[in-house]
């Protein structure tokens, strides 16, 4: 099993991604899609106006929010393995050190100064990390290599940015801005278009990419801080750049399309299931069950009803019925 | 003793003393307010519960936004000593009524009771399921639910407001206005009702493009749709406001989009061109909806002004002879007894603010000032 898990998740992700492809509220049959394929390799399967529906629906809408829930599931997934790996803690996610909250309190702040939806996307990215720089920077104040230290700059900066993003859900206007912040920290992958997979994919494969082929030192930072310095790894450095380039992840996908929770923690527990503790393995087997994941739950939401449901609801949901599912397995792998 | 004991005596001497004062002034208050007990009157609120109002109501906190424009309309804008509504997001409504620029603005309809006893209201309006009207009710304030969502509690709602306000003046605005408002809805109706099914068009009403959100069933839209003789064509939706899926969009396919005043800009080209395969942007029926002292699309006193627009708009061969420039000068003119000139009820119709917001008062913000 352990061996075939990443052709299991392979697989399974692309099954996934061309069922998606095939399901939304307009309703375009598998026929049809094959018939769009032929007319677009220059056959005329179909009339020039259904061909450019089904083209709009698929290009316009459809795929770029099957890539976005890819990437940010994917992300989310692989800097929740990462956390857990660093702080050699299971109950750690990507929040773990701020980031949500400051992404949440910089979102806010574009809804209510009417930046639009790329500025809103900017300072959310931007608090994100400002939220994260900021734990960072108490942890420092006491002790730099602490892992606990960092925990407490984490909680204390959570803290500080949710009671700042508090405020700004009081003073916003509770007619057209407060359901706008409720929708966002909701989050949804409604609003994603080409232009914002385009300017979050690359970044989020460059670090996916990064931190898969940091697996083994991460392996060996497991053991203790002595045990992975005397296997020549450089602890202190190791640390700060994974979970910098992770706490990156998460910024990005995040300010893209709002809170989601859930999928940092669980996903790594269930790479873990199928993977074993090598987190050489565990980090991209992460990247394609966390993708696999948010999909299903974004073709939920899609689907399910004519209104939009924010992915964030399903997720949580969905999270917790997988969580209780492999509680009895997770106990027995961690000794908790 | 020595000299410090001694000043420490005296402090608590002052002390007894300072403590002694605030206390027999607050009993002189307590008595001065019991003695002469506001003559008050029953009056029933939306969800019918009878609330005791005083006689004559002179400081009013209106805390729903769409119920601010009933009051000004029954001629009590300058009796708004604390309000929702803002300058900045309903320019129209502070133009006609400066008055509005007096009172204290509050974010939201969750506000401090000792606040608004500090500003000496007598009498408050809350939106249905109001968290806050039990406290306002525990501090004396009497407290009335006057939310609306349709054009009969919107009827209810505007005479329950006279009631409270309790003038000649206020009494006659609201059966005037309910004539008018009976009229209009007559009329309309007498002309769409004659529309076969496939005359009607397939109407979306777009509340917000970002995130893009769509008003449904049981909604005042949907009734004024209904009356205008179009069809709502959100299917499945119920409630205002809903998210949906530009997909969805595409599949209802639409035969006219009409885009709120506060929905945002609208490109087209946007979501990989989805938007300009619907039939409504096919035949560039996007209309743009009117914006006055209240948004018209939404629960406001402007509904009969609404629903002459959308009629007009959708059904321009049978409502040939509507002026809406003219209405609204008549309607503004009558009830809410401000001259707008032709551009400015062109800005109206166009959902566009006044030109300059130059009034000579600016919004009171502190407590207490009025």
């Amino acid at each position: 099993m352990e061996r075939h898990a990443g052709w299991l998740v392979s697989g399974g992700l692309v099954l996934c991604i061309v069922v998606s492809a095939c399901l939304g509220r307009y309703a375009i049959a598998p026929g049809v899609i094959l018939r769009f394929i032929v007319t677009a390799m220059g056959g005329h399967a179909l009339s020039p106006a259904q061909y450019d529906m089904v083209h709009a629906v698929l290009t316009g809408a459809r795929l770029p929010r099957i890539g976005a829930a890819v990437c940010v599931g994917a992300a989310l997934s692989v800097s929740g393995a990462t956390y857990q790996a660093v702080f050699r803690n299971p109950l750690v996610s990507p929040g773990l050190l701020g980031v949500l909250a400051g992404a949440g309190f910089g979102a806010a702040l574009g809804i209510i100064t009417n930046m639009g939806t790329l500025g809103v996307q900017a300072l959310s990215f931007t608090g994100g990390i400002m939220a994260v720089l900021f734990g960072v920077g108490v942890a420092r104040m006491f002790d730099a290599a602490s892992v606990l230290m960092l925990v407490f700059g984490g909680l204390i900066s959570s803290a500080l940015f949710t009671a700042l993003m508090s405020m700004l859900k009081y003073v916003a206007d509770p007619q057209q801005q407060l359901p706008d912040i409720v929708f966002w920290l909701l989050g949804s992958l409604t609003q994603v278009d080409v232009l914002r997979l385009e300017i979050m994919a690359g970044p989020v494969l460059v670090g996916i990419v990064a931190l898969s082929a940091c697996g083994r030192m991460l392996d060996a930072l497991a053991m203790g801080d002595d045990e992975a310095r005397t296997l020549g790894v450089p602890v202190v450095a190791l640390r700060y750049g994974t979970i910098g380039i992770a706490t990156g992840l998460s910024a990005l996908t995040v300010s893209a399309v709002g809170m989601i929770g859930w999928i940092g923690l669980i996903i790594p527990h269930v790479a873990r299931l199928l993977a074993g503790p090598c987190n050489a393995r565990v980090v991209p087997l992460s990247a394609g069950l966390g993708a696999m994941f948010l999909l299903v739950c974004d073709d939920l939401a899609r689907c399910l009803s004519v209104e939009e449901i924010p992915v964030g609801l399903l997720t949580d949901l969905l999270g917790v019925v997988i969580f209780i599912s492999v509680l009895r397995l997770l106990r027995r792998g961690w000794r908790l | 003793m020595t000299s410090g004991m001694r000043d420490d005596q005296g402090m608590r001497q002052t002390r007894r003393w300072g403590m002694g004062v605030i206390g027999a002034s607050l009993l002189v208050a307590f008595s001065a307010h019991a003695a002469q007990p506001q003559a008050t009157r029953p009056v029933a609120d939306m969800t019918g519960q009878i609330q005791q109002v005083p006689r004559q109501p002179r400081r009013i906190a209106d805390l729903w936004f769409a119920h601010n424009e009933l009051t000004i309309m029954l001629g009590a804008a300058d009796r708004i000593a604390v309000t929702v509504d803002r300058p900045a997001t309903r320019p129209w409504m502070f133009r006609v009524a400066p008055a509005l620029y007096h009172a204290i603005g509050v974010n939201g309809p969750a506000v401090n009771a000792e606040s608004l006893l500090q500003a000496g209201v007598d009498v408050a309006f809350v939106p249905n399921g109001s968290a806050t009207a039990a406290a306002l009710r525990a501090v004396g304030i009497p407290v009335l639910v006057a939310g609306f969502s349709d054009v009969a509690t919107l009827r209810r709602s505007l005479d329950m407001t006279a009631q409270v306000i309790g003038t000649a003046q206020a009494r006659d605005i609201a059966q005037s206005y309910e004539a008018m408002l009976d009229r209009v809805v007559h009329d309309t109706r007498a002309r769409t009702d004659t529309l076969p099914p496939g005359s009607r068009p397939r109407v979306v009403h777009i509340q917000s493009l970002h995130p893009l959100r769509v008003d449904g069933r049981n909604t005042i839209i949907d009734e004024w749709l209904s009356i205008a003789g179009a069809r709502n064509a959100a299917d499945g939706v119920d409630g205002n406001m809903k998210p949906v899926s530009v997909e969805q969009i595409a599949a209802w396919n639409p035969d006219v989009l009409i885009l709120g005043p506060d929905s945002g800009s609208f490109d087209p080209a946007a979501d990989g061109g989805v938007w300009r395969n619907i039939a409504a942007v096919k035949a560039g029926r996007i209309l743009h909806n009117p914006s006055g002292v209240f948004p018209w699309d939404r629960y406001g006193s402007e509904f009969p002004l609404q629903v002459a627009w959308a009629a007009q708009m959708l059904h321009p061969d049978l409502f040939a002879g509507t002026n809406m420039v003219e209405q609204t000068r008549a309607f503004y003119r009558e009830f809410f007894h401000y001259d707008l000139d032709a551009a400015q009820a062109g800005r109206i119709l166009a959902g566009l603010p006044p030109l300059d917001d130059a009034t000579g008062a600016g919004p009171v913000t502190g407590t207490g000032a009025h």
